[in-house]
């Protein structure tokens, strides 16, 4: 389970680490229906210049949402996510979720929390660029 | 056949599409993603907690079916931003319908781009998801 670090602007975000697996990419094209062939096939893939298969920009926001989902608990929601898709994921190659507070707003009634967010590769490439708000309740 | 930037006009609505997403798709989606929650797969949950007749459909996966329209429709044309507000939730196993409009044809730089406004209705009508996006095409 990964938590919100304290809660301060610049705070490291926990690292999450993921190899999406060839069956997770078939499991989520069986979920959602996309039948783009350079999502499962990898010599379709390699004639649009691509090395393989690649994990869908669809499903890397699924991965981000999930992994915000599980910083805004108990108490939060997220409320904001964007992101840039600027290079392709492979199958199977190990990906990390990472990413730093970047401005807290406090009201009377919630924190709104304002994160970067980005998944790099393991040469440390990002791959996806993000920025994302967690709104919180007082009780953190 | 993907629609091309000639064939478009200011005002033209996209096509509609009709999908009902089974509570097997949702498992499948939450299992490939790691999406986590009771109000996605536990009907007692929803009914007792959330006050819904059913579970209801992640956000992100209805983001994915927007994405797959604009796909069938734009082909291999680059979608160059994707803005979704999520309204309302749908329920397993009911039919939802995907549409849009086109809102802007504009050139800049040499490319040619096409702005729309998507959306996603429930069966009495109602707007469960508004969006926007941009189509750039070569």
């Amino acid at each position: 389970m990964i938590q919100l670090p304290d809660l301060h602007e610049g705070a490291p975000l926990p690292e999450l680490r993921l190899t999406p697996t060839s069956a997770q990419v078939r499991r989520f094209l069986e979920a959602t229906g996309f039948g783009i062939p350079i999502f499962y096939d990898d010599q379709a893939a390699r004639e649009t210049g691509l090395d393989r298969a690649i994990i869908p920009a669809e499903m890397k926001s699924g991965l981000l949402i999930s992994y915000l989902r599980q910083l805004a608990q108990p108490n939060g929601n997220l409320i904001r996510l964007q992101s840039a898709f600027r290079r392709p994921d492979y199958h199977g190659d190990p990906i990390t979720i990472s990413g730093q507070i970047t401005r807290i707003e406090t009201t009377e009634t919630n924190k709104t929390i304002h994160l970067e967010l980005r998944i790099t590769q393991t040469n440390n490439t990002p791959s996806v660029r993000s920025s994302a708000q967690l709104l919180l309740r007082p009780s953190r | 056949m993907p629609l091309s930037f000639e064939s478009l006009a200011e005002g033209a609505e996209l096509p509609n599409q009709q999908r009902t997403p089974s509570t097997e798709q949702v498992l499948a989606f939450c299992d490939a993603t790691g999406t986590r929650g009771p109000q996605f797969l536990d009907p007692e949950f929803a009914k007792e907690k959330m006050g819904l007749p059913g579970p209801i459909i992640p956000g992100n996966m209805k983001q994915g079916f927007l994405d797959q329209y604009l796909r069938r429709h734009f082909g291999a044309h680059a979608i160059t931003r994707l803005q979704l507000n999520h309204r309302r939730p749908d329920l397993h196993n009911v039919e939802m319908t995907i549409g849009g409009e086109v809102t802007k044809l504009r050139e800049e730089d040499g490319k040619r781009y096409a702005d729309l406004e998507l959306h996603i209705d429930n069966p009495q009508g109602d707007r469960s998801v508004r969006g926007a996006a941009t189509i750039a095409f070569d």
